[in-house]
């Protein structure tokens, strides 16, 4: 505490030991870099927290993912703990749906600066240097499916000095993640809170200034969805008095080690193959640049319509073994900075006057006629659902891990698929043979 | 579409050619490499722009000037838009013909790719040879896959790659292929079974840390208990070890008790005592040293005394004035040694180099010789002489073996010239007469040739006028004998005729009778007399011919009587000549010239001839001039060795007169005289030296005899003395004379010592008498009288003080044991208190307890430390974070596997469910309209069906004949093959432009495989096509041409439906 000011990071769910998804075919080496991530990200966390001198360190959930906790994790995140309490930074911990106080816990011996809150809202004196300068309050999921509006209970606890609040929730009805929790903005601010130090949704936001309301999402991106930086925030607030409310500004700080990021390459105007290597090599060099020394996970969207689409027919051309992705990660390999494609989505179409061909009294009109009867009208999955019955496989597929799969298909995805196998498809018949 | 017309400006071998196209039919006929393939390909390159990825290295339609491709097609399109398409450089540029600007033709301008193009609409002999044999599932699949606008597709192969790749993928419900879908799930489940093992690993993990943490606390338990056991172990050991040092102290401690009452000894008294006993041992030993060095100083002295060399010192001043002439003494021994050798050297190099100049001079000769200038002037003058006549001779022997040799190189040269001339003389000869025969030879068979031309001529003549005379034969007049007969006989008859219808009837024909009769009459009467009169003259004139003929014919006869027996002549001449030149007879003029060629190289060796002719006579003069010349130089060689020899006689008298050798050289002698004048400086010099080794001689004697005396006194007293009276000898007597004054010194210096050592031995006898009297106070002071009194009480005292050291030890030791004087009191304590057997009973029993309670630890520690070790390992494992990384792996390979099995299966639903669409409702009507080309092709003797059969599609062909059999395509002949291929293929061009624009079709001679017959019906169905789309058609074939022609005639189509052109290499000529 520094000339009535204090400074804290704020972080929330760590996954810590929780797998990449999305990837396959990695190597043994890349394979060790992304199983640590999740640990390395974590202690550059903390290691800022010391560098800074923090005064606090805080945790809003998801710790571990869920019941895949393994000890190795545990262990590493109370040796972080101590490692701050050394340094006499204080710890509060608030737990999430991931890691409820009913899961289960391999040691419970935390540092002795370390505070984890129960299962009901507490609010705590916050001492620094021996004197009070606030409150803290939160709350910690007793199990994991918590749907009350928790917020709530915060409502007239407010303390003396400065306020901070820890909880993991899902305020003002964030997409993609489920709603445990869940709170308005109104009834955050109903609390009276100085700040509000929230966990559950994985991207940095700050919801509102005053009071301020932060998100610092996930601290590694793990697959696609969690693409860009990823981090904590560190905060700085001014301690209130009689006549002035706390202020405080945050700096978003990247803690990740690998990043993932997603990037679109159109096709149209390339005549030859060297025009796609070409420009594969330049978004590559980009991403390098733009990643300032850090390891990137690169998915590449190759949209557009034009010749070389053909190219990307030939079985294994992009994907399959020695293809491009192959070749290309290869080339990474061993590189501190490396870019690794995680996967080459193939969304180009033939350069061909489609409408012109369907509308032909020909095979192929009849084709793309018989496509376009499919695509048209919607209702792709009950289509879908009926073709498999009419080929009597539905019956037979495994319900174990294929048939959800096909049940979670949105009309998109069906459509793509649909597309794609039936541009696949006008490729061999106009070709000769499919890819050829 | 359709093209009306064309311009090549630029294209292979075209350069400015084109014209118009008929809207139906334009047939192009071109012998091989006439440019037709060319004329095609500007067709196709010219509608569709060339692919980028497709341009070939070198364009083999590069125009022959070098200039950039470039040419025109005006179109039609169906809607009546009219363009005009130019290529021009590279680029295909097109243009509304109702103005604007031109722009890069689009690759689907026509909605339809180059390939498809090139598939559909441009057919050929190879494309028809290709699909042979056929079978019936690739006859659909041609069908279906050209139908599309494809070219080699096959749509069954796609449908089965297709099918393959999704069972590959995923085959639900078919538990014997093992999909990768199915491999998957199968490596999934084994990942979930080894993930739930480690979390029950992970699991135990808490227990285990509990369990260590009461590990280690028992450990310390047992660790304080052990260290208790130890320190009473460590006591019991201690007592152990003490007990004998105490038992010790308690006996010296009686010992000394005893020892109680002994009268006080005086303080170091035995020590005082042994020392007033060692100074008294001392001054006696002393004394008895000092008596006997004076004894042996005295005896010395006196045989000191007594020392003959003493006598040396009477000589003192001789023996010093040797020693001062010592160094020269020296010298001149040495200086008459080197004298005595250096003369003995120059001695007998002297002699030598006397010698050298003359072998019997003596050193009286040396100084008789006569050195005079007069003398030297002499010598310089011979030698010049004797010089320049030696140099004369010898250069005029040198010269005269040179010319000798010379004139013999010239012999050999004459002597080969000679045998060479006599070879080519023989060669000469034989050429000469060869050659004159060949000019016989060739004068003959030039004779013969002329004479054989003429015989040839003169037969030719014969055969001509034989030829004639038959003709003459032939040419016989007809005599006019039967033909007035004739005439006359049918005036007779006409007359006769006249007169009796005449006498019947009286009417007016008979009139006409008389009247014919009488014009008859004057008629033959004319014809008559003429034609003797044309005989008669003909006769004439062809017998004066005939006999004319005759006598031509015998003088020819004769004139080739008598030329071919000149030819004979001739030939057996030349037979003749040619054998004498022992060669074939010449028969023809190219034989001729290259004997002529060959003698004319004979006749060189006669021109040898007369060239070596010449050279020899040459040569002769040049030897005869040799020979005198080498006479001359022999008489000059002669005189001057003659010359020579008188001079060197004058020489040797003088040289016997002068006293010198006879065999001294003229020019020697001038090096001679420094040399004698050099050798009598070194006799003076020897001389010089001899007399100086004479004196020192004498010196060296003298000392000698100086030494000589002194030496003889010395051995007399009986020192060593050397034999050689040397510088040796000198010193020999100066060091005899030192010793003798050092030995005079000693003996006063030992008078001296003597004196002293009898004083010192009167001294060492006082002090000996004071020592016995200090020991008797000594004794007194103890109360003894005697030493051995003395020493008796000194024991007992010894005794008393080994005692209490003795005590004093022990102390110190239990002391250490124990620690302290509490520790030590304590013990002391125990010891009395305890028996020695308890404390041992004690000590063993804790030992086993120690031993025990070791044990027990050691085994609590090894299963602390694997426990430790689990914690520490189940801490760092990462095993379950490896195999949930492989599991998102898997799970994102089962998503990918399974997308594409969904995308591949929708796709082949597509394409199934399109083929039965299109089976079913589209075939038929391409089959309709090929069935109707096929029965133009084979005068309707067949129609073409499509069949659905197990395979699906395929197409068979009906016979229309009673019974109307069907044939599939095993039955097919090759020709009939190849009218279904182009019937199916026209039908899909011609329905391919329904519904978008109708491209034209180029045909590359594709009748060329058709028998007539098929050639005629397959022009049929072209003619056909042709009022569908524009129709190009290219052949080699001049009938094929043909056919089309006579087919538009027969057809009587409109004039702008059929035209034609022929190209002939690289020109375009309009058909007829």
């Amino acid at each position: 505490m520094k000339d009535g000011q204090i400074t804290f990071v704020h972080s929330a769910d760590l996954h810590l030991d929780s797998p990449f998804s999305g990837l396959s075919d990695i190597s043994p080496s890349l394979g060790s870099i992304l199983r640590k991530a999740t640990f390395r990200a974590f202690e550059n966390a903390v290691s800022f927290a010391i560098r800074k001198e923090a005064d606090l360190f805080l945790i809003t959930g998801d710790i571990y993912d869920g019941e895949d906790r393994s000890v190795r994790a545990q262990v590493f995140f109370l040796a972080q703990l101590k490692r701050l309490s050394e340094k006499g930074i204080a710890v509060y911990i608030a737990l999430g749906n991931h890691d409820p106080l009913s899961g289960w816990e391999a040691d419970r011996d935390f540092p002795p600066l370390v505070t984890r809150f129960g299962a009901e809202v507490e609010s705590l004196p916050l001492v620094i240097g021996g004197s009070r300068v606030g409150t803290v309050h939160g709350y910690s999921y007793p199990y994991r499916e918590v749907t009350e509006n928790i917020a709530l209970r915060f409502a007239g606890r407010r303390g003396e000095g400065i306020n901070l609040a820890l909880l993991h929730c899902n305020a003002a009805g964030r997409k993609g993640h489920e709603n445990y929790a869940p709170c308005s903005l109104e009834d955050l601010k109903a609390a009276r809170m100085d700040y509000w130090a929230l966990g559950h949704g994985h991207t940095a936001e700050v919801l509102c200034e005053d009071p301020l309301m932060v998100y610092p999402g996930n601290i590694q991106g793990r697959n696609i969805r969690e693409s860009g930086k990823k981090g904590v925030f560190y905060v700085t607030m001014t301690l209130p008095d009689e006549k002035t409310a706390s202020r405080g500004t945050v700096e978003f700080v990247p803690c990740d080690v690998v990043r993932w990021r997603s990037e679109e390459l159109s096709i149209e105007g390339f005549e030859r193959d060297e025009d796609f290597f070409t420009a594969l090599d330049d978004l590559r060099d980009d991403v390098r640049r733009e990643g300032g020394g850090r390891p990137t996970l690169l998915r590449v969207l190759l949209t557009g319509r034009g010749r070389l689409y053909r190219l990307f027919q030939r079985p294994g051309f992009l994907s399959g073994p020695h293809g491009v992705k192959e070749a290309f990660n290869d080339e990474e390999e061993g590189k501190s900075d490396f870019v690794h494609i995680e996967e080459i989505l193939e969304k180009t179409a033939p350069p061909l006057d489609l409408d012109t061909l369907a509308a032909g009294d020909h095979f192929t009109g009849d084709f793309l006629k018989e496509v376009r009867s499919f695509l048209d009208g919607g209702e792709l999955r009950k289509k879908l659902f009926a073709i498999l019955d009419e080929k009597g496989i539905l019956a037979k597929i495994p319900a174990r891990e294929v048939l959800p799969r096909i049940e979670a298909l949105t009309e998109e995805d069906i459509s793509f698929l649909a597309n794609r196998g039936s541009w696949s498809a006008l490729s061999g018949l106009l070709e000769g043979e499919e890819g050829q | 579409m359709k093209i009306s017309d064309f311009y090549v400006s630029n294209f292979g071998i075209f350069s400015g050619a084109g014209g118009p196209l008929s809207k139906g039919l334009t047939v192009f006929y071109g012998e091989n490499e006439s440019g037709k393939t060319t004329l095609m390909n500007f067709f196709r390159r010219i509608l569709f722009s060339r692919e980028k990825r497709t341009r070939l290295k070198g364009n083999p339609y590069n125009p022959f000037n070098g200039s950039a491709p470039g040419g025109t097609v005006r179109i039609a399109m169906e809607d009546g838009r009219e363009y005009q398409i130019t290529l021009e450089g590279g680029k295909n540029l097109i243009a509304s013909s109702e103005g604007g600007l031109p722009t890069e033709l689009p690759p689907d301008f026509f909605s339809i790719n180059r390939d498809v193009y090139e598939s559909i609409f441009a057919m050929g002999l190879s494309d028809m040879q290709s699909l042979t044999p056929l079978n019936s599932s690739d006859v659909a699949a041609r069908f279906f896959s050209a139908g599309a606008g494809l070219g080699s597709a096959s749509l069954p192969r796609l449908l089965s790659t297709f099918e393959a790749r999704e069972k590959e993928l995923f085959n639900p419900g078919n538990g014997r292929t093992s999909s990768a879908v199915k491999k998957l799930l199968a490596a999934m489940d084994e990942t979930d079974d080894r993930l739930k093992e480690v979390r029950q690993v992970n699991a135990g993990w808490r227990e285990k840390k509990a369990s260590l943490k009461e590990m280690e606390e028992a450990c310390e338990t047992k660790r304080r208990e052990l260290g208790v056991l130890k320190t009473r172990l460590d006591a019991l050991e201690l007592l152990e070890k003490g007990r004998p040092s105490w038992n010790v102290l308690q006996d010296l401690f009686r010992r000394l008790r005893e020892l109680e009452g002994i009268a006080d000894f005086p303080e170091n008294g035995l020590a005082r005592l042994d020392s007033l006993n060692r100074e008294a041992e001392r001054l006696t030993a002393e004394l008895a040293a000092t008596e006997d060095a004076l004894r042996s100083e005295e005896e010395d002295w006196t045989v000191r005394e007594k020392d003959p060399l003493l006598d040396c010192l009477g000589f003192r001043e001789n023996i010093e004035a040797l020693e001062h002439e010592s160094e020269q003494f020296r010298t001149s021994l040495l200086r008459k040694k080197l004298l005595d050798e250096e003369i003995k050297g120059a001695k007998e190099n002297f002699n030598k180099n006397l010698a050298h100049i003359c072998s019997w001079w003596t050193e009286e000769h040396l100084l008789a010789a006569d050195v005079s200038a007069e003398a030297i002037a002499f010598a310089r003058e011979t030698a010049r002489k004797a010089e320049d006549l030696e140099r004369k001779k010898g250069e005029g022997e040198k010269s005269l073996a040179q010319w000798n040799r010379l004139r013999d190189d010239r012999k050999g040269e004459a002597l080969s010239l000679e045998k060479e001339m006599a070879t080519v003389e023989n060669r000469a000869a034989r050429a000469t007469t060869r050659w004159e025969k060949l000019n016989s030879l060739r004068s003959v068979f030039s004779d013969l040739s002329d004479e054989e031309e003429e015989v040839s001529a003169l037969e030719e003549a014969e055969k001509n006028l034989a030829a004639e005379r038959e003709e003459l034969d032939g040419d016989v007049p007809a005599p006019s004998g039967p033909l007035i007969g004739l005439v006359s006989g049918l005036l007779l008859a006409v007359a006769g005729g006249a007169a009796y219808q005449g006498w019947l009837t009286s009417d007016p024909i008979w009139i006409f009778g008389f009247s014919a009769l009488f014009f008859a009459s004057a008629l033959a009467f004319l014809a008559h007399r003429d034609q003797r009169r044309k005989y008669d003259a003909a006769l004439r004139t062809w017998t004066k011919r005939t006999e004319d003929m005759e006598s031509r014919q015998e003088e020819m006869a004769l004139q080739l009587e008598s030329r071919r027996t000149r030819v004979e002549r001739l030939q057996a001449l030349r037979e003749e000549l040619a054998g004498e030149l022992n060669i074939s007879a010449p028969r023809f003029q190219s034989e001729m010239d290259s004997l002529l060629t060959e003698g004319e190289a004979d006749n060189t060796a006669l021109e040898r001839f007369t060239v070596l002719d010449e050279r020899m006579r040459q040569m002769g003069g040049v030897l005869a001039r040799m020979d005198s010349e080498a006479a001359a130089m022999e008489a000059e060689v002669s005189g001057a060795a003659a010359e020579l020899e008188t001079l060197l006689n004058t020489w040797r008298e003088w040289l016997r007169n002068a006293g010198f050798g006879e065999d001294l050289a003229p020019r020697d002698m001038e090096g001679l005289v420094p040399r004698i004048l050099q050798l009598r400086s070194e006799l003076e010099s020897l001389r010089t030296r001899t007399r100086e080794a004479k004196e020192l001689s004498d010196y060296i004697d003298s000392v000698h005899r100086r030494l000589k005396d002194l030496s003889d006194c010395f051995r007399k007293g009986g020192e060593p003395f050397p034999e050689t009276l040397d510088v040796g000898a000198i010193r020999t007597l100066a060091v005899l004379l030192r010793r003798a004054e050092e030995s005079g010194g000693r003996l006063s210096v030992q008078k001296r010592d003597v004196d002293l050592l009898r004083k010192a031995a009167e001294e060492t006898r006082e002090k000996i008498a004071e020592t016995d009297k200090a020991k008797g106070e000594l004794f007194r002071s103890a109360g003894e009288e005697t030493e051995e009194g003395f020493r008796s009480l000194a024991a007992l005292e010894r005794e008393r003080n080994a005692l209490k050291s003795a005590i004093q030890q022990e102390e110190k030791v239990l002391l250490g044991l124990f620690g302290s004087d509490d520790g030590v009191e304590k013990a002391r304590r125990e010891f009395a208190a305890r028996p020695a057997e308890d404390v041992r009973e004690e000590r063993r029993k804790v030992e086993e307890n120690v031993r025990a309670l070791q044990q027990e630890m050691e085994d609590l520690a090894d299963s602390r430390g694997r426990l430790a070790l689990e914690v520490e390992q189940i801490a760092g494992d990462e095993r379950l974070s490896e195999l949930l990384f492989a599991r998102k792996e898997m799970e994102q390979k089962l998503d990918d596997h399974f997308r594409e099995w969904i995308s591949v299966l929708l796709a082949r639903h597509f394409l199934e469910v399109s083929k039965a669409r299109h089976e079913r409702e589209r075939q038929p009507e391409v089959i309709l309209r090929a069935a109707e080309y096929l029965a133009f092709m084979t005068d309707n003797r067949y129609t073409l069906l499509s069949q659905e059969g197990e395979k699906g599609l395929s197409v068979v062909v009906e016979e229309n004949e009673a019974g109307r059999t069907r044939k599939d395509e095993v039955k097919w002949s090759s020709g009939l093959a190849d009218q279904v291929y182009l019937s199916m293929r026209l039908a899909l061009a011609t329905l391919w432009g329904r519904n978008s624009e109708p491209l034209p079709l180029i045909l590359d001679d594709l009748l060329v495989r058709f028998d007539e017959g098929r050639q005629r019906g397959a022009a049929e169905a072209i003619f056909e096509a042709g009022r569908h789309n524009q129709v190009l058609l290219f052949t080699c074939q001049r009938s094929t041409f043909d056919i089309f022609r006579s087919l538009g005639e027969e057809r009587e189509t409109s004039p702008g439906f059929l035209s034609g052109y022929i190209i002939e290499r690289g020109k375009l000529i309009p058909a007829a």
